[in-house]
């Protein structure tokens, strides 16, 4: 989801209102002094996304609602949310159809369907059921003026367990740390895995079926498609310019100089594996000769060892290594065995093929050269007739094999597909194990969140954490020994300003948004260096324009110099003692 | 000369035979550790010939053996032998308390006192037959009737015989409890002299647990390393006992006979999951890993054959090259393998190609490239891979 627009309407004629402001595809910059209003807009975009945002009391007294305009997977979407202090939103689709929310669980809902995300039953702290609400998601993406810089994670309520973990997984797509329904998920994972577990078996015994019965074929389907057109285009050819005699008898001489080459080819593959089958045997008969004198050599080593004169010791490490290594090596050895074995096999079998092949190819040649032979005696039409249906019949050939070509590589991705389905049900399934924090995904996702945190410390230029960087529920860091709350003024900004991108970074990395933008409402609470700030800001901007991420920043202070993807917003209107981004609704009118 | 005199003692030889009877034993016993029922240790010549360790659900108890063999076939044991206890005694209450804590048996039995729940039960294994007297105690106490004027006699002095080691005089039927964990081996084949059948029956459990067909030395061979592990950790006293010292000089465990036995142990772990044993035997390393993997047999062809031509050039250049060469090669193709396999264990084909491409400029650039070619070093790999299986 990306932002749009924005724009508030008016209560009645004093009331205030804005123009309708346009968000930048990069950066959106609220540039204004303080007490300008810029807090007011970027408290409305979250509280039009369901966040339960607190105004002042002039807001809700001068302004009727707020409407925001976002893209999503099914089109643009126009959020209208009622400056109130309970849940009354209107969503405009983008087919015209509206429906209102009066409740922060419907609308939650609503809108994380509407961006493909799943839905599961969480448990809150009191392990009752509940679901993920706008609310708990939000703060990843937006950070408030006072509490967002607090903490990592600063939601207006924590009442879900885990809740920042469950967040988290829900935007990667992973199994829930707490599921309500525990039991009955695990049930319904492990049917759904030993149903994937028959389908893979199932597909991959298709797929094997289907390349036997393609094994003749040496080809790829877009070789066979090559050599269908070039045949298409003889007998266009043929029939177009009006062929003689000679050129029809041509086309089968052409035909059958390219069937003794496929012929002379096989033939010398023949004769390549014949020889490394005679090769096989020679090498079997080495490593059978190495076994005697691996044995042999322990033996020899027992004798040694009952002379007491090379060592009296019992415990005597002397022959230790030989001794430890005899059944080793023989399992080497005799491996080596089993592999060349198991090729032999392989290469007996792909002989009768290639000679079942030839075989067909030289009966086909012999039915060629008979019709060439008796259109030599035929009449020129005849002659052609014959030529096209020779051509016919290979073009015919050659479409067959293709399509039992298409059909193995059809299996084949299906095969794989299912593969791939099954392991993330397996991963799911094994979520609910014991070991619910070991998921292959949320190490590796760990792994990378470090990585990129330890980055954007670097471009703040926080110098004054440990970079020994660990996670506690999952994604909550610790910085050494040191949590969050230890930090205090600017290093806490920092740390929370940096964590925040790193998380976007991640989201970019595994291309798994939930909103694909990040909101800091005045990121300079704290005396940070402007420099810093501006590389962090530039920062962003790479990340923005690579991933087309949208970062809306408000600020009094720093100024940044955007380029023509990005926006900024200045406060417009004159107010009683500065410029105002709110204006009054009747000052059209006068002006 | 020697022949026309009769030694005036042979008990050296006696003991020397009893010995390898008790070795024997114990081999077969640790064979046993395979079949992955339960038994998971075996001690040997520690507290009693050996001893093995059951696990089960409440935890580990253990399995006391004392071995005796006795060179006359035709001998029964008499309860005298084996209790202390004198058969025709008419009244029981002459029966010698210090006789039967010295027997046979009362040593076995003293280990259900010592370590009272721990102990399983204890073992007496011979290669005859017990006497009737005897068949008919065992059976009574089998039965649990406890009836026979004998067995009265056991429970009787069952406390007088352990004073130092019973703290509480037990119950009659605690005592009974303990009488009941004694078992009775009698007529085992493998502990038979000259003609035994225990080298039959130990090739036939290691010929199961092998990966590959193992022909008749090559049994022998491991059956040998088999006995020899048992014999070295039957001797030698343990200086300081704790857990680890006995682990290490007295303790026989899966790791121990996996590295004498020419199986790999995820051919192991397979065969114990009912995998079929034809497939392991037949199948290679290269093929059961990659097939699991999901490769297909062509890529299992092609991989094993890059795999055979390095063995083929590692078998011709070993005398030909400098060692030093040749194992600085091993060890950079070893090292490439190391840092290829993911954390979980798999190795991706289409992830080796770049380092091998660097591994053959280093070996250009150190002059150890020889003959060698990315396929080559390609097969050298999965050679390293199927030796750190195995």
């Amino acid at each position: 989801m990306k932002l749009i627009s924005i724009q508030i309407f008016s209560n009645g004629l004093s009331g205030w209102q804005s123009d309708l402001l346009k968000f930048g595809d990069n950066i959106t910059q609220l540039f204004g002094k303080n007490g300008c209003g810029k807090t007011p807009i970027v408290q409305s975009i979250a509280f039009c996304l369901g966040y339960p945002s607190v105004f002042r009391n002039d807001i809700y007294e001068r302004c009727n609602h707020a409407t925001l305009e976002v893209s999503s997977p099914i089109g643009n979407l126009q959020l209208k949310r009622i400056f109130s202090k309970s849940t009354d939103i209107q969503v405009t689709e983008p087919n015209g159809e509206k429906q209102r929310f009066y409740d922060e669980k419907e609308y939650s809902a609503y809108l994380f369907e509407t961006l493909g995300l799943s839905i599961d039953n969480l448990v809150t702290n009191n392990n009752k059921s509940t679901s993920p609400y706008l609310a708990s998601m939000l703060p990843i993406y937006y950070l408030d003026q006072d509490d967002g810089y607090n903490k990592f994670y600063s939601p207006p309520n924590n009442f879900i367990k885990d809740q920042f973990s469950e967040m988290m997984r829900m935007i990667f797509d992973l199994p829930v740390k707490h599921s309500f329904d525990q039991k009955k998920e695990k049930f319904k994972a492990k049917e759904r895995l030993d149903y994937l577990d028959k389908q893979v078996e199932l597909h991959s015994r298709q797929a094997e079926i289907a390349k036997q019965e393609a094994a003749l074929i040496s080809k790829s389907s877009e070789e066979l498609e090559d050599e269908i057109s070039t045949l298409e285009s003889e007998i266009e050819q043929l029939k177009s310019s009006g062929a003689n005699h000679d050129d029809s008898i041509n086309v089968l001489d052409r035909l059958i100089s390219k069937h003794k080459a496929s012929i002379r080819g096989l033939t010398l593959e023949i004769a390549e594996i014949n020889k490394r089958t005679s090769g096989i045997a020679q090498i079997v008969h080495e490593i059978n000769t190495e076994v005697e004198t691996l044995n042999l050599n322990e033996e020899a080593r027992r004798v040694f060892l009952s002379f007491n004169e090379i060592c009296g010791s019992s415990n005597c490490q002397l022959f230790a290594s030989s001794s430890d290594a005899y059944s080793k090596n023989l399992l080497y050895l005799k491996d080596q065995i089993k592999d060349l074995e198991r090729n032999a096999g392989i290469d007996k079998i792909k002989i009768e093929q290639i000679m079942k092949q030839r075989e067909s190819l030289e009966g086909l040649i012999q039915t060629i050269i008979d019709e060439r032979n008796q259109s030599l005696e035929k009449s020129e039409i005849s002659a052609l007739v014959d030529a096209i249906s020779a051509l016919k019949n290979q073009i015919f050939e050659l479409q067959s094999q293709k399509s039992d070509i298409e059909k193995v590589e059809l299996l084949e991705n299906k095969h794989f597909q299912t593969i791939a389905e099954r392991n993330k049900a397996l991963e799911k399934y094994q979520s609910f194990g014991t070991d619910k924090n070991s998921i292959p995904a949320l190490v590796r996702l760990k792994a990378d969140l470090r990585e990129f945190f330890l980055n954007w410390l670097e471009i703040l230029n926080t110098n004054n954490i440990s970079r020994n960087i660990t996670f506690k529920d999952d994604f909550t860091p610790y910085l050494g020994t040191e949590t969050i709350s230890q930090l205090k003024g600017s290093t806490r900004t920092r740390a929370v300003l940096a964590y925040h991108a790193a998380l976007i970074e991640l989201m970019a990395q595994h291309n798994s948004f939930c909103f694909k933008f990040l909101i800091l409402d005045t990121p300079k609470q704290h005396e940070i260096h402007n420099d810093d700030l501006n590389q962090y800001i530039k920062a962003l901007k790479v990340l923005c324009d690579q991933h087309s991420v949208q970062v809306v920043f408000s600020t009094t202070e720093y100024h940044y110099q955007g380029d023509n993807q990005d926006i900024e917003w200045n406060p417009k209107y004159q107010g009683e003692k500065q410029l105002m981004f709110l204006k009054m609704n009747d000052q059209d009118r006068i002006i | 000369m020697l022949e026309k005199k009769k030694p005036r003692e042979q008990s050296g030889r006696h003991s020397f035979a009893a010995y390898r009877a008790q070795v024997r034993s114990a081999a077969m016993a640790s064979l046993s550790i395979l079949e992955n029922d339960g038994i998971d240790r075996v001690y040997c010549d520690l507290h009693d010939d050996f001893v093995i360790r059951k696990k089960d659900d409440d935890g580990f108890s253990y399995v006391f053996y004392q071995v005796k063999t006795n060179g006359k076939q035709n001998h029964n044991w008499t309860l005298n032998e084996l209790f202390g206890l004198k058969a025709k005694t008419k009244d029981q209450k002459k029966q010698c308390t210090e006789k039967i804590k010295n027997s046979f048996i009362g040593k076995l039995l003293l280990h259900t006192v010592v370590f009272d729940n721990y102990c399983n039960s204890v073992v007496f294994q011979t290669n005859i037959n017990n006497g009737d007297d005897v068949e008919k105690v065992i059976e009574d106490i089998e039965a649990g009737a406890f009836q026979n004027k004998f067995s009265e006699v056991l429970i009787d002095r069952f406390n007088k015989c352990f004073p130092e080691e019973v703290s509480n005089e037990l119950s009659e039927d605690e005592i009974k409890l303990r009488l009941s964990k004694l078992k009775f081996e009698t007529d085992v084949q493998y502990l038979k002299s000259g003609d035994d059948n225990f080298e039959p029956i130990a090739k036939n459990a290691i010929y199961k647990f092998s990966e590959v067909d193992l022909g008749h030395t090559e049994t022998r061979e491991i059956l040998m390393k088999l006995l020899e592990l048992v014999e070295n950790k039957s001797s030698g006293v343990i200086a300081e006992l704790t857990q680890e010292s006995i682990e290490q000089y007295a303790g026989i465990a899966i790791e121990d006979l996996l590295s004498i036995l020419s199986i790999s142990k995820d051919a192991y772990n397979n065969l114990l999951e009912s995998g079929d044993s034809k497939v392991i035997k037949s199948a290679s390393i290269i093929q059961r890993t990659l097939s699991s993997a999901g490769a297909s047999i062509e890529e299992v062809e092609y991989i094993s054959r890059c795999k055979t031509n390095w063995d083929l050039w590692h078998r011709k250049n070993r005398h030909v090259l400098f060692e030093f060469d040749l194992r600085s090669i091993n060890s950079m193709v070893r090292e490439l393998l190391n840092s290829s396999i993911r954390s979980d264990g798999s190795l991706h084909l289409a992830s080796l190609r770049s380092p091998i491409k660097d591994l053959v400029s280093k070996l250009e650039s150190e002059d150890l490239m020889y003959d060698l070619n990315p396929e080559l070093i390609l097969g050298g790999i999965f050679a390293e891979l199927v030796k750190g299986k195995s």
